[in-house]
């Protein structure tokens, strides 16, 4: 901002060649020309392109203005705060963007101008919903008071990451009201859930719905507010295949148990192993959904092939040290282990990273889906110092669970004769006992090494930045390559930014086949996230120093175009003239 | 002068233009009207008939026309030099143009004065009335022909009653004309009705459908698939297509035709049809269980409110009769006829009936089950509706109630056992009355005991397979009784369950068999395999040790019988009180037998044992696959097509609409069970004919109804993820280390 002129072309820098060499050209002619008062000609023809040439690049030169402040109003202030604001400091020069709604003798400062018109650092205090987060970054400035106004809507928003058909999805945010309201999750189907809210004010939601097919499909948020027209907010939902297991079941007799949790995850397709033992050196195999191939040692290749082993005590205990050094392995680079635990403690157990205590209690209440079981369970109750992650919860104790020992997990159920609901028809709660437990604790697959940091929604032209975990460092965005630069601490940790393109689904690609489908949403829609959004983020930019507000204060101002073009007419007509002279 | 006469001349030119050219117009219209009637006359297709009449039209016209081109002024010159001598055939002095003789300039003078007179006299040549002649009578004779076209014909052309304006379903431009003609079954009483105006149709069930459908194209063959099934050609009959089908379910059909070019589908119609409901029949004016005591009118009116969709063909009421009590109940079935009306037909009857139950032979304590049957006209098999079953019960005052043990709240006992209590009282109350009463009363009474005690001796004799008087109890004898007191029954009779698998143990056992076979056995060497129900030793009522318990009770009956008989009561009544405990005993003992249920393990091979022969232990192994055949494939495709079009402005591609094409496949089976489905199927057919974009709401509601189609997946573990930096491998391979 310290250049006297700057310029606001209005066609792109090329079309300076093309005045050059135009302007040589009518000079050449002009000397040319045998007519009197060349000298004057000369300068009437320089300065007639010198006019064009000012018309098509629009020049704005600095000016000092007054001293002082300034108060920038943008949209939703409340009018009260600007008016004590002004009463205490008269001299703020005021300004508003151009979505305010502010009186009309207010002096409108865009985004564009900001820079342009007026020394940025100069604006003490905005009012309202801030300025955008581009601009915040661009205009680097942090030495403003931000005061925020509320605005009615949805305020906030959890979207689930990843779903998976089947499996129930989490939409979570809060809504602030100011009447009775009506929240509904409409999907392809229809409508998936719905929430109303009584009284106005300011309110959380939780939504739940499963997927029945993978896919992009674009769910709707509907907000009903009592005496206003609904809205509908686009919301993007990225629906995935779940990823098949390969799961080994070793056991010392064959059970109903285990008979049944290997026929339901057949029927969902993941492979499966089962060793029974029968006699000391024999066993029963059995395979779902895999190429039969005998486990009778557990191996490193044999293990590494496997994504989780469930595992009894007495199988675990039969186990020789070779095999349970292999297991003990296995799990710290990532396999996932389940073991059905006894009270024993002896070298097969003891790697464990539990202990096993009895407890009186052999039957227990479990509340699955909203309706009530009775289960039988292990007379052990499981605690460790470590953290153990719950996938079943009752009466304060863990009846399943897993612990993270290396990258891998090892998990333990202690419920027994749960496939008594599966044969009572209660399938989908039998799932949900298992699904959980399972997925938490297999070996954890390689994930998207895309991620958007950006908070949603995106519109179009908005900057969203993504990182990238990888060695290599290829993105394409929808097909064009997108440069990175490496984290200054860490290795193989990328960032980078590309501009949303139009709205809909588009598409980011890393050199190994990662991709991530991100959804730009159009410009009216989720407008009060988006505000609320821009306020936390201005009021995250005030943390900077207090600007003062002696510093020299100037402003930006166009010179005239009609100069330019009665220079251009002054010129033209003289020389015009001259020949007839 | 010479100007206006030249200007006469151009004049009579421009009319004789005129006059020909009306009359080339007129010949032109007839020649086209003739050939659109002969053309029509002959079926052709409409485009065709309007094409070859105005192209005749315009070459008659042409035709006669063309001469004119040639004809000039100097032409109409020497036309009027020829006709009309007053000119002195010098008119073409009028045409001459230049300087003129003094001569020829008086001639021309004197030319043009005649010219002036007679102008309006000149007839120039024409046919006018002649082609007007011309064009009415072709106008008359095509107005016959078309008058004298074929019938079918003429209901296509004249707006039939399925022309396509009328209709209220989508049908492609391909299809001019159709009737749908449904004709119900003749049972129903229901009219064939006219022609449809749309192709969905709600029927009667087993109606005859016929189709008669007119193509505006050269439709090669035409077929209707029923249901995405069923394929029924149309047969071709000149210009229209017939097809005639008896409806017996519900479902959809879509019309599939084929021309030079291309095959063609229509939308998908909707096919219902209404079964034949079986009649509806109540009984309006009775309770369902009615008691009548002896008091009471034993007449019962019953109204019965009888209806059917069509027509009832007859009613009645079906009535059993229930007498006597315990085993010796027995039932008597009788069909009533409805007092009025007297000929059951009609759609709603109101039937009636009095009931008389003495002439139903009803005692006290008899009752009468009933119901109302009807039947409806539907053809080969009528639908039979009824009412619930009706319980008229006619009061016992004069039974006696007796309870048999004490701790039981109600009367479970059959009335045979009250019986033999009975016959105690009354022995009990004989031996009181003995000094009060003549000995020859006190012997009468005593014999008629003795035959209660026979009556009930029989009646339990029945149980045991006794039918003949001469059976009973010929074989016992008091000392059997004593031995059965003593003698286990269980193990002498009974069946010992328990020991079943003993024959996978040891050696086999003989057959059980029943005692005192054994004599039998030798004359009889089959008896032993045999296992004779017929014998009245041997049928099995009950399980042994009640038999047996049951014939000791017989035998004590007959010694009871015996001193009743010889008048000596009182040595009877420790033998009819021996019989009433082994009764109660058998009442007792009476109860359900469950078979223990356990495991059975295999019999053991004696001469492998302790043999440490392992060779045939193996370790077997199973394997199953799940079949990865999804048949929602295309559903889900189409679904996220869908999701593409809403958010996208792309339009449907000939790939997308192969998909489009498989997933309608896949509806049409689900529609099958599902009939809500079946909107998706016309929308799925939008989708595909779309050229361009398809309107937004229309594919909401597409996709809308493809997601319902969609079971909803069974949750599923499923391998997580996140992004995985080598430093984490390495960190926990160090920490591993530390750790070891």
């Amino acid at each position: 901002m310290n250049n006297p002129v700057i310029f606001h072309p209005l066609f792109p820098t090329w079309l300076n060649v093309v005045l050059c060499l135009l302007f040589v050209s009518l000079v050449f002619i002009e000397v040319r020309k045998k007519y009197k008062f060349r000298t004057l000609r000369l300068v009437a023809q320089s300065v007639a392109c010198l006019a064009v040439a000012a018309l098509l690049f629009r020049p704005y030169v600095k000016s000092n203005v007054a001293a002082g402040s300034i108060l920038l109003l943008t949209q939703g202030y409340k009018p009260a705060q600007a008016d004590s604001i002004l009463k205490t400091e008269p001299s703020l020069q005021v300004f508003k963007t151009e979505d305010c709604n502010a009186l009309t003798d207010t002096k409108i400062l865009s985004y564009a101008d900001m820079e342009m018109k007026v020394n940025c650092k100069q604006i003490k205090y905005i009012l309202g919903s801030g300025i955008s987060l581009p601009e915040i970054e661009r205009l680097n400035h942090t030495g403003f008071s931000f005061f925020p106004s509320q605005k009615n809507g949805i305020i906030k928003l959890v979207l689930p990451e990843e779903a998976t058909t089947g499996r129930p999805a989490i939409v979570s945010g809060t809504i602030r009201s100011s009447a009775k309201t009506k929240l509904i999750l409409r999907g392809p189907g229809g409508n998936e859930d719905s929430i109303r809210y009584e009284k106005a004010g300011t309110h959380t939601f939780r939504f739940s719905f499963r997927p029945k097919q993978a896919g992009r499909f674009v769910y709707y948020l509907s907000v009903e507010e009592e005496g206003r027209e609904p809205v509908y907010e686009p919301m993007p939902v990225n629906v995935k295949h779940e990823k098949k297991l390969k799961i080994l079941f070793l056991q010392k007799f064959p059970s109903a148990e285990i008979r049944s949790l290997k026929n339901y995850l057949s029927e969902r397709k993941h492979a499966i192993t089962i060793r029974s033992q029968t006699s000391k050196n024999n066993y029963v195999f059995e395979y779902a959904n895999t190429i039969p191939d005998k486990v009778t040692n557990l191996t490193d290749p044999t293990l590494k092939h496997f994504d989780l082993v469930f595992i009894d005590a007495a199988s675990l205990r039969s186990l020789s040290q070779a095999e349970l050094t292999n297991l003990k392995n296995a799990v710290h680079d990532g396999l996932g282990v389940i073991v059905s635990p006894d009270e024993k403690k002896d070298r097969g157990t003891a790697w464990l990273p539990w202990q096993v205590v009895a407890d009186k209690v052999d039957t227990v209440h479990l509340l699955i889906n909203g309706r009530q079981f009775v289960l039988p369970k292990y007379p052990l109750q499981i605690t460790s110092a470590k953290h153990i992650d719950p996938a079943i919860v009752a009466n304060h104790k863990t009846l399943a669970g897993n612990m993270q020992v290396g990258l891998g997990h090892i998990g333990f159920m202690l419920l027994q004769e749960t496939y008594q609901l599966n044969i009572s028809g209660n399938s989908d709660d039998y799932a949900t006992l298992w699904v959980d437990l399972i997925s938490k604790t297999a070996r954890a697959a390689q994930g998207n090494a895309i991620r958007i940091t950006s908070s949603f929604p995106y519109y179009e032209n908005d900057p969203i930045y993504f990182d990238l975990i990888s060695d290599h460092t290829e993105v394409q965005a929808d097909g064009n390559a997108v440069a990175m630069s490496e984290d200054a601490i860490i290795d193989n940790v990328w960032h980078s930014k590309v501009y949303a393109g139009k709205p809909g689904w588009h598409l980011l690609t890393s050199a190994l086949s990662d991709s991530l489908h991100y959804f730009v949403c159009t410009q009216n829609t989720w407008q009060p996230l988006r505000i609320k959004e821009q306020q936390i983020a201005n009021t995250i930019a005030t943390t900077g120093e207090q600007q003062t507000t002696n510093e020299l204060n100037y402003e930006m101002k166009e010179i005239p175009s009609v100069i330019f073009f009665l220079l251009f007419l002054i010129c033209s007509a003289f020389n015009w003239l001259v020949p007839k002279l | 002068m010479i100007q206006a006469s030249s200007h006469s001349i151009k004049r009579l030119l421009r009319k004789y233009f005129l006059l020909r050219l009306t009359e080339s117009l007129l010949i032109g219209l007839a020649a086209g009207l003739v050939l659109y009637s002969i053309s029509v006359f002959f079926a052709l297709n409409f485009s065709l008939c309007i094409y070859s009449a105005f192209g005749a039209a315009l070459t008659v016209f042409g035709y006669l026309s063309y001469p004119l081109l040639k004809i000039r002024s100097n032409d109409v010159v020497r036309y009027l030099n020829q006709q009309y001598p007053t000119l002195e055939q010098s008119a073409d002095l009028l045409l001459q143009k230049g300087e003129l003789g003094l001569l020829q300039q008086v001639l021309h003078k004197k030319v043009d004065e005649q010219l002036e007179k007679i102008y309006s006299t000149i007839q120039l040549p024409h046919h006018l009335l002649r082609a007007f002649v011309v064009f009415i009578v072709c106008s008359s004779l095509s107005f016959l022909l078309l008058q004298l076209k074929p019938l079918d014909f003429k209901t296509a052309s004249q707006a039939p009653p399925g022309t396509v304006g009328a209709h209220k379903d989508k049908i492609p431009s391909a299809i001019q004309a159709f009737e749908v003609v449904v004709s119900p079954p003749a049972y129903t009483g229901l009219s064939k009705s006219a022609s449809q105006s749309q192709f969905s149709l709600a029927v009667p069930e087993g109606s005859l459908v016929s189709w008669k459908i007119w193509f505006s194209g050269s439709v090669k063959k035409a077929s209707l698939l029923l249901s995405g099934k069923d394929s029924l050609v149309f047969s071709k009959n000149e210009n229209y297509f017939t097809l005639k089908k008896e409806i017996l379910q519900s479902g959809f059909y879509q019309l599939k035709w084929q021309d030079e070019h291309s095959i063609y589908y229509s939308d998908f119609y909707r096919i219902e049809s209404t079964a034949d409901a079986p009649p509806k029949v109540e009984i309006t004016n009775l309770n369902q269980f009615t008691k009548i005591s002896v008091n009471d009118p034993h007449q019962i009116a019953v109204t019965a409110r009888i209806s059917d969709d069509y027509s009832i063909s007859d009613a009645s009421i079906v009535a059993t009769v229930s007498k006597g009590s315990g085993e010796s109940l027995k039932f008597r079935e009788e069909r009533l006829q409805f007092d009025k009306p007297h000929v059951m037909r009609g759609k709603i009857l109101q039937a009636e009936r009095l009931i008389d139950l003495k002439l139903l032979r009803l005692d006290p304590g008899d009752e009468l089950y009933f119901y109302v049957e009807a039947t409806d006209n539907k053809t080969p098999i009528p639908n039979k509706g009824r009412t619930e079953t009706f319980f008229i019960a006619l009061q016992d005052t004069t039974q006696s109630v007796s309870i048999v043990d004490d701790a039981l709240g109600v009367d479970l006992m059959p009335d045979y056992f009250r019986s033999q209590r009975q016959i105690i009282i009354d022995t009990e109350k004989l031996l009181k009355e003995k000094l009060q009463i003549p000995i020859s009363k006190f012997n009468a009474t005593s014999n008629e005991l003795g035959f209660d005690q026979k009556t009930l001796r029989l009646k339990y004799g029945q149980f045991l397979g006794e039918e003949a008087d001469s059976g009973i109890g010929a074989e016992a004898t008091h000392e059997k009784v004593e031995n059965t007191k003593e003698e286990n029954l269980a193990l002498k009779f009974g069946h010992q369950h328990d020991t079943e698998n003993e024959h996978h143990l040891v050696e086999e056992k003989k057959d059980h068999h029943h005692e005192g076979e054994n004599a039998e056995d030798k004359k009889n060497p089959l008896a032993a395999f045999s296992h004779n129900h017929d014998n009245t030793e041997v049928a099995t009522f009950f399980e042994q040790s009640i038999r047996a318990k049951l014939k000791a009770a017989l035998t004590v009956m007959w010694d009871a019988e015996l001193h009743l008989r010889l008048y000596q009561p009182a040595q009877s009544l420790p033998y009819q009180y021996q019989a009433l405990k082994l009764l109660k005993e058998i009442s007792q003992a009476s109860r359900i037998y469950v078979h223990r249920s356990g495991f059975d393990p295999p019999p053991l091979k004696e001469e492998k044992r302790l043999t440490a022969d392992l060779s045939d232990v193996i370790s077997p192994s199973a394997q199953s696959t799940i079949d990865d055949n999804d048949p929602y494939t295309h559903i889900k495709s189409t679904i996220r097509l869908i999701e593409q079009l809403l958010h996208t402005n792309d339009i449907v591609t000939p790939h997308d609409r192969q998909i489009i094409n498989k997933a309608g496949e896949e509806l049409a089976q689900l529609a099958l069970q599902n009939p809500s489905l079946l909107p998706g199927l016309s929308l799925l057919k939008d989708l595909t004919d779309a050229q361009n974009l398809v309107e937004k709401d229309k594919l909401i509601q597409l996709e809308k109804i493809m997601w319902h189609s969609l079971p909803v997946p069974m949750r599923s573990p499923s391998q997580q993820g996140s992004p995985q930096h080598k430093a984490n491998q390495l960190f926990f391979q160090q920490l591993k280390k530390v750790n070891e």
